[in-house]
């Protein structure tokens, strides 16, 4: 069968499918095919059947899915004469049908992922293709910076064929010429010590006359300084492996339409929920469901896109779109778009190959997102993807998906504020008998759970996407409706990664997701009050209250979000096991080994005692670095604890490195091996289904209430109650 | 009805015959009322023309189409039609009943009123506990008039002492049918002397018409083709809801009440007491109220010929037609035929604009679905409502829809502060609806501070709490439109499949007791539908299995063969074995036992999900053994396409008497199923549903209407929906699994 043949045939087949669901049988009836298909799922789901079974096990979603939405739409909508039952019933609605959209396109994305990609060398006969590494900064510190350079300059690739270029918007020329002297002493300062690193490490310094168009504009400004024929990208923040180049390099040999190759951000810190919730080591990231298979189905599609950061793309290709886009504050998708429509094509290798910081402070991780959703909002304004010239079908549908996302503050915000309608205001916003709602809403919404769980479940666990969801919902709502009013006003943030929270806090945006604990809390009451007066309609307010109360579950657990627990920074650890040796007091070498490292220091075993050194001294650590290029193989270290074992000791040291060349040394220990990185991801890749994963939800739930509630007693006089 | 060319031309055949031989022209278009008036003084035969009976000096008509009528309830509203001659609504008249009442009524704020034809003639405080008060009211001139006449008794009554909803179902008003009487006073108004009037016969003291049919032996096939034709026709004249016949061999001696004298022969065979119509008989078809010395009502239907005799019929049922103009005796609301979309405002179906100060309003209302109404398992109806109620009504009163007699809807109020009700949505199951005519109530409850309260005599003070506009309006949706056989309701309720067939094969047996039955039977599905079925009368071995046929005959009279097909056992016919089966299986209820049968209640309670709806592959139909004397009405779709429906019982007289008490309007409605039983001497019609039912179509089937049928049909084979789900999905999947190798990037 050709390919169009198949296509028509699947057209007809859907169509006839579609026909027989919307059939308006009776409830019965529809309660009785949805339990068996629900069944059935189930059976699918537990074997863990793949393949074939899989497509099923969404089909069957997608058809009761497809019956509740036939269900919602003709019989469910109030009387469009009672308007002030009407208008909050079509939102409530609207906001229901953008889910079910969503949904499906998601479906469509994550269809078939792409397994990874295979490994691939360079052909040995063939020129090694050059490569410039542009490290974009803005205002992150000489540490942070000096670790991500040196980690570029370890990459293993010849040394004559990459150039890593520091691309400093800190101290343009605009900047250090600042009126205030102060600002323009400080520019002036971070320009000189930064060119100094730059030199030591053998990197390129770069800078430009005025911050214009940002990232983007710094970007472009580094394409036209250079000359390879791909450029690497890294965050300031993202410090990339050895074998970043490696990975990624022979794949444009294979494809001349190649324009990018993408990589997934890997992150060596919790995100605030993460933190504040002290799920960072049990529970996937946020962010590994969008790596770990959104990607990865974006690119059976074509359709993966360029993320900022830890990519590496074709300056030719770059070339026909003027360098990188930046009509949006999102200039990575959006380049991505553009070359997209004009026919280069993207891939994505799902391994991690650089490792990062994310943002630290509640306050800042909405920073982020806000950026992110106002640029995706900008591009769905600006070139909406469904209509977007160029691109293929799947990809306009990938793109869709991609930047509609950002819209779920939207109905978010109405699924928490619609129970009100009913319970303060008596409204009727959705006509139906309890048996209905029974027989259909509660169908689509197991169902619904369990095709995300089977899409999602490795990377995502049940309720932790409503989570996270919700507590950027409050915030990010605003920001939206900023874009719609006007598209050019937002304008590029830089978030700041290298914060800690020094002592336990409530954060700075904290105020609202009280008060609507409070309202929910208010609701509660009601319904309460509701079912004991109006004994008539107590089933609906029972359903009504229901949902309210899943709503103040998941309010409960953002106040523990918002509950900034204290952390410094640079504290988490990753396992290593490489032999060293430490000069002991006597000045000999003595035989240890590391045990784990991270961003500020690393621990040393000692098997034969401490030699003499102790709590408080400095010292100095060699080992053979695996680039072979650093020249230096000596770090002089401080020791800040000492712990007793067996016969041995364990030092914990924190670096004091004092050249560039140390930093180097560190980016060997900490970013020398990726396949660390993965170890550690797919250990908390775990699908622990719908029923744990509810149960633990809740218990996470109930004991973050407490302290947020607990926070607020002790540090929310002020800030919170608002003065 | 009478398709519209066969009437032309039946006309077109005697005006040609009028105008060539007869002087009195026998005229039949329909508009005209002079249909057939046998010249009074006919010189060719002068002697029954001048005997004008005696004529009493006054005449009662009684009123009631049934035993008694009753009033119940806080607001009730009841009707009756009757049929007068023009000298009868000419003539000084006083309308006479009897009434009795509860003794929870409340005399000073009870009241009866008396309306006809819209005008109000009478109030009566409603006082009559300790005995019945006999009433009556001298009728002003002018408000009756010839031909339809609508008499209403409206009783608003109150409790003496509660103001619960629940008191007011001990409220009741009766008024006796024996006693219920139009008076008239004057000189001939007994009589009827036009075909036009024939619904003037009216009923007997219990609510009866009975039809004496006089007529040569029957066993002529054409003859007991035309006689059948011609009852039901009589029957649809007559307007009554149910005529029974019985056969006689001369005219009535005395006037009877409720009782029409029918001879029915070929000219030559007229007898000597209806010789004066007999010249006209012979020269063509003939229908006509003969006047007889007696003073009965006795009709002549005659002609040279059994084919002239029918078409004789046709006339008589144009001059008396069935129209809206002339109702039913027992259907004096409005009747309209619900389409597909169609609506109908509540002031359309007879319903008046209400102010109401009580606790409980109940009106009822009618419509009629088509034959080929096929939704009652997945569709819903929706009641319009323009409505208003005060503050004093609270949370937790209802606004209740029954449709036939079944509890559809209650939708709560569910406003505390009083409220407007506009362009209020409820939607009603279309579940109890039927082909043919259905009955809805519309029941309102009130729950109210004040009543809550209930100071001495608040049940008549209260001020109006609930309004209700009869712009109102119940809106049906698209419906499927299909038939399922076998199902005995559509043929009691619509006529269907024989309705409108050309000739339908009937086997009667050959005693007179099964023509009998057959006769009623068939007038009663005629009243029933307003159509005449044509048959053609067969013997037992002609009538084809691929043709829709009736069987009118006692079991004994069935061939093994007839037997086999009619879906009813006689006890010797069913084998030893399925009998004892039969025996043993007699305790079963057919409910689930053990462990598993709470978890089916609560399924059947809560979702309505019945766990018989959930087979694959039905049970057959075993033959129904009927009980001794019962009779019993038995649908069958033979494999070869017919739809047969036998009429039987054990015993010829049973055969008749079962007949004649199955006809009886609450039990006729009660038929459906595949087999419907009504055992002697009780009132319960014993009903046997499908387990095989076979949907027809009788349209080219429309993708939409597909739709709507397919609709109907998985609601009630639920399995088969999710079957049919399921190989559609697993279809797709493959097919989307073959897809997704031909596109996106390959792994």
């Amino acid at each position: 069968m050709n390919k169009a043949l198949t296509i028509l045939i699947w057209i007809a087949i859907s169509a006839l499918v579609l026909a027989l669901v919307t059939v308006p049988v009776s409830l019965q009836t529809h309660l009785v095919m949805g339990a068996i298909l629900l069944g059935a799922m189930v059976v699918i789901k537990t074997l863990r059947l793949d393949g074939n079974w899989r497509l099923l096990l969404l089909t069957f979603g997608t058809i009761i899915v497809l019956r509740y939405a036939f269900w919602r739409t003709t019989s469910t909508l109030p009387p469009v004469e009672q308007w002030m039952d009407f208008i909050p019933g079509l939102i409530l609605y609207l906001a229901e049908m953008y889910c079910i959209l969503m949904l499906f396109l998601s479906l469509f994305v994550v269809v078939r992922p792409m397994p990874s990609h295979v490994s691939m060398r360079l052909p040995a006969d063939e020129p090694v293709p050059t490569v410039d590494v542009f490290i974009p900064s803005y205002n992150e510190d000489y540490e942070l910076l000096a670790g991500t350079l040196a980690a570029a300059r370890d990459m293993d690739y010849p040394e004559d064929r990459f150039t890593v270029w520091l691309l400093d918007d800190g101290s343009t020329d605009a900047k250090r010429n600042h009126p205030d002297p102060e600002q323009a002493a400080a520019a002036q300062e971070r320009h000189e010590q930064l060119q100094q690193l730059c030199e030591e490490l053998g990197c390129r310094y770069l800078t430009r006359a005025r911050n214009e168009h940002a990232k983007a504009g710094n970007l472009n400004n580094g394409l036209a300084n250079s000359t390879g024929e791909f450029v690497a990208v890294f965050d300031a923040d993202h410090a990339p492996a050895r074998d970043f180049l490696q990975e990624t390099v022979p794949f444009f040999g294979r494809d001349n339409q190649l324009f990018l190759v993408q990589t997934p951000h890997f992150f060596l810190n919790p995100d605030p929920l993460e933190r504040n919730l002290r799920t960072f080591e049990v529970m996937p990231s946020e962010n590994e469901m969008f790596y770990g298979v959104i990607q990865r189905g974006l690119d059976r599609w074509n359709a993966a896109f360029f993320c900022g950061s830890a990519a590496l793309l074709r300056r030719e290709a770059l070339a026909t779109n003027n360098g990188f886009s930046g009509k949006s504050i999102t200039e990575d998708c959006e380049t991505a778009i553009e070359l997209h429509s004009r026919g280069w094509n993207s891939i994505y290798i799902d391994k991690p190959l650089v490792a990062g910081l994310q943002p630290v402070t509640f306050a800042s991780f909405i920073g982020q997102r806000t950026r992110w959703a106002q640029g995706m909002m900008q591009i769905l304004l600006f070139s909406f993807p469904l209509f977007k010239s160029g691109l293929s079908l799947p990809q306009r549908l990938c793109y869709l998906s991609s930047t509609l996302f950002w819209l779920f503050p939207i109905p978010r915000m109405i699924f928490l504020f619609a129970p009100f309608f009913y319970l303060f205001l008596d409204l009727q916003i959705f006509t139906a008998s309890a048996g209905e709602f029974a027989a259909y809403t509660l169908t689509y919404v197991v169902v619904n759970l369990v095709m995300q769980n089977s899409l999602f479940g490795r990377w995502r666990w049940p309720w932790i996407s409503e989570l996270y969801e919700y507590i950027q919902s409050v915030h990010l709502l605003g920001a939206l409706f900023s874009v719609a009013r006007n598209p050019y006003k937002p304008s590029f943030k830089v978030t700041a990664k290298d914060e800690s929270v020094e002592t336990a806090r409530l954060s700075e945006l904290a105020r609202p997701f009280y008060l609507i604990f409070l309202l929910l809390i208010l609701a509660v009451a009601m319904t309460i009050y509701k079912i004991g007066a109006e004994p008539y309609q107590a089933e609906v307010t029972m359903v009504v209250g229901g949902w309210n109360i899943f709503n103040l579950i998941l309010a409960g657990c953002a106040l523990g979000v918002v509950s900034e627990r204290r952390e410094g920074w640079g504290s988490r650890r990753v396992a290593v096991e490489r032999r060293c040796e430490v000069r002991g007091a006597d000045g000999n070498w003595v035989k240890a080994g590391f045990i784990n490292v991270s961003s500020g220091g690393v621990a040393v075993r000692m098997p034969n005692g401490a030699a003499g050194l102790g709590r408080g001294m400095p010292t100095t650590v060699r080992f053979t670095p695996l680039a072979d290029n650093i020249g230096i193989d000596e770090m002089p270290v401080f020791i800040r604890s000492v712990t007793q074992e067996n016969k041995g000791v364990i030092f914990g040291c924190r670096y004091m490195p004092e050249r560039g060349q140390h930093y180097r040394l560190i980016a060997d220990l900490i970013y020398a091996n990726s396949g660390n990185w993965q170890v550690r991801q797919s250990a908390r890749q775990v699908n622990i289904g719908i029923i744990r994963g509810t149960i633990r939800f809740l218990g996470i739930a109930l004991y973050q209430t407490g302290r947020g509630l607990g926070y607020l007693l002790r540090f929310g006089s002020g800030k919170v109650l608002g003065k | 009805m009478i398709p519209r060319s066969l009437l032309t031309s039946v006309a077109l055949l005697a005006t040609l015959g009028a105008a060539t031989a007869q002087p009195a022209p026998f005229d039949m278009s329909p508009e005209s009322n002079r249909v057939i008036t046998p010249a009074p003084a006919p010189s060719a035969d002068p002697s029954p023309a001048p005997v004008q009976p005696a004529a009493p000096a006054g005449f009662s008509r009684y009123l009631l189409p049934g035993a008694n009528l009753r009033l119940v309830g806080e607001e009730a509203k009841q009707g009756v039609v009757v049929y007068l001659t023009a000298a009868q609504a000419a003539a000084p008249a006083s309308l006479k009943f009897s009434l009795l009442n509860a003794l929870v009524v409340a005399p000073e704020i009870s009241t009866l009123r008396v309306r006809i034809n819209q005008t109000e003639v009478a109030t009566t405080p409603i006082a009559s506990s300790s005995a019945a008060t006999p009433i009556a009211i001298d009728v002003p001139a002018g408000t009756l008039r010839a031909g339809a006449n609508i008499i209403e008794f409206r009783a608003t009554q109150r409790h003496r002492t509660d103001c619960t909803v629940e008191s007011t179902y001990q409220l009741w008003t009766e008024i006796d049918g024996k006693t219920a009487a139009l008076t008239f006073t004057g000189d001939n108004v007994s009589t009827i002397t036009q075909l036009a009037d024939i619904g003037a016969v009216g009923v007997d003291q219990t609510g009866n018409t009975t039809l004496r049919l006089i007529a040569p032996d029957l066993a002529d096939p054409t003859a007991r083709a035309a006689i059948l034709h011609l009852v039901q026709q009589i029957g649809l004249s007559l307007r009554t809801p149910k005529l029974s016949v019985v056969l006689a061999d001369a005219p009535s001696d005395t006037p009877q009440a409720g009782v029409l004298d029918v001879a029915v022969m070929p000219a030559t065979e007229l007898p000597s007491s209806l010789q004066s119509a007999q010249a006209q008989a012979s020269a063509g078809p003939l229908a006509a109220m003969l006047p007889m010395p007696s003073g009965a009502n006795t009709l002549v239907v005659s002609g040279p010929t059994w084919d002239t005799i029918v078409r004789a019929g046709d006339a008589m049922l144009s001059a008396a037609p069935v129209s809206p103009e002339r109702p039913r005796f027992d259907l004096p609301s409005p009747l309209p035929l619900m389409e597909a979309n169609g609506s109908a405002s509540l002031a359309s179906l007879g319903v008046d604009r209400l102010e109401f100060n009580g606790r409980r309003y109940a009106t009822q209302l009618q419509f009629e679905l088509p034959a080929d109404f096929y939704a009652y398992r997945y569709g819903e109806l929706e009641l319009v409502l323009d409505a208003a109620y005060s503050s004093d009504v609270l949370p937790g009163s209802e606004i209740d829809i029954y449709t036939n007699g079944q509890i559809a809807s209650a939708t709560p109020l569910l406003r505390t502060d009083g409220g407007m009700l506009k362009d209020t949505r409820i939607r009603i199951p279309m579940t109890n609806l039927r082909p043919g005519r259905n009955e809805a109530t519309l029941a309102i409850n009130l729950q109210t501070r004040s009543d809550a309260v209930c100071n001495a005599g608040w049940t008549g003070q209260a001020p109006a709490r609930f309004v209700l506009s009869n712009n109102s309006y119940l809106r049906l949706p698209d419906y499927a439109r299909a038939t399922a056989v076998p199902d005995l309701q559509v043929l009691t309720g619509s006529a269907w499949p024989y309705g409108n067939d050309g000739a339908v094969p009937i086997v009667i047996g050959d005693d007179s007791d099964s023509l009998l039955a057959a006769m009623m039977f068939a007038t009663r599905v005629a009243t029933a539908s307003g159509k005449v079925i044509t048959f053609k009368a067969v013997a037992q071995a002609e009538v084809a299995p691929d043709a829709n046929a009736i069987l009118v005959m006692p079991l004994a009279a069935m061939s093994p063969l007839t037997l086999a097909r009619s879906g009813v056992g006689s006890s010797a016919s069913i084998s030893a074995q399925s009998s004892d089966d039969a025996l043993l299986d007699q305790f079963n209820t057919g409910q689930i036992e053990g462990p598993f049968s709470g978890v089916a209640d609560w399924l059947r309670q809560t979702v309505g999900l019945d766990l018989a709806d959930l087979r694959l592959v039905p049970a057959p139909d075993q033959p129904f053994v009927p009980p001794a004397d019962a009779v019993v009405v038995s649908q069958v779709r033979q494999p070869e396409g017919g739809v047969w429906t036998v009429l039987t019982s054990t015993s010829p007289p049973a055969l008749r008497t079962g007949t004649e008490r199955l006809i009886d309007t609450p039990k006729w409605r009660a038929i459906g199923g595949r087999v419907s039983a009504l055992p002697a001497g009780k009132d319960d019609v014993t009903v046997v549903a499908a387990n095989n039912i076979t949907v027809l179509t009788t349209d080219p089937l429309s993708p939409l209407n597909l739709r709507r049928v397919a609709a109907n049909w998985f609601s009630g084979n639920i399995l088969y929906f999710s079957l049919a789900i399921v190989l559609g999905a697993l279809l797709l999947m493959f097919v989307t699994s073959r897809v997704l190798t031909k596109i996106g990037r390959p792994s």
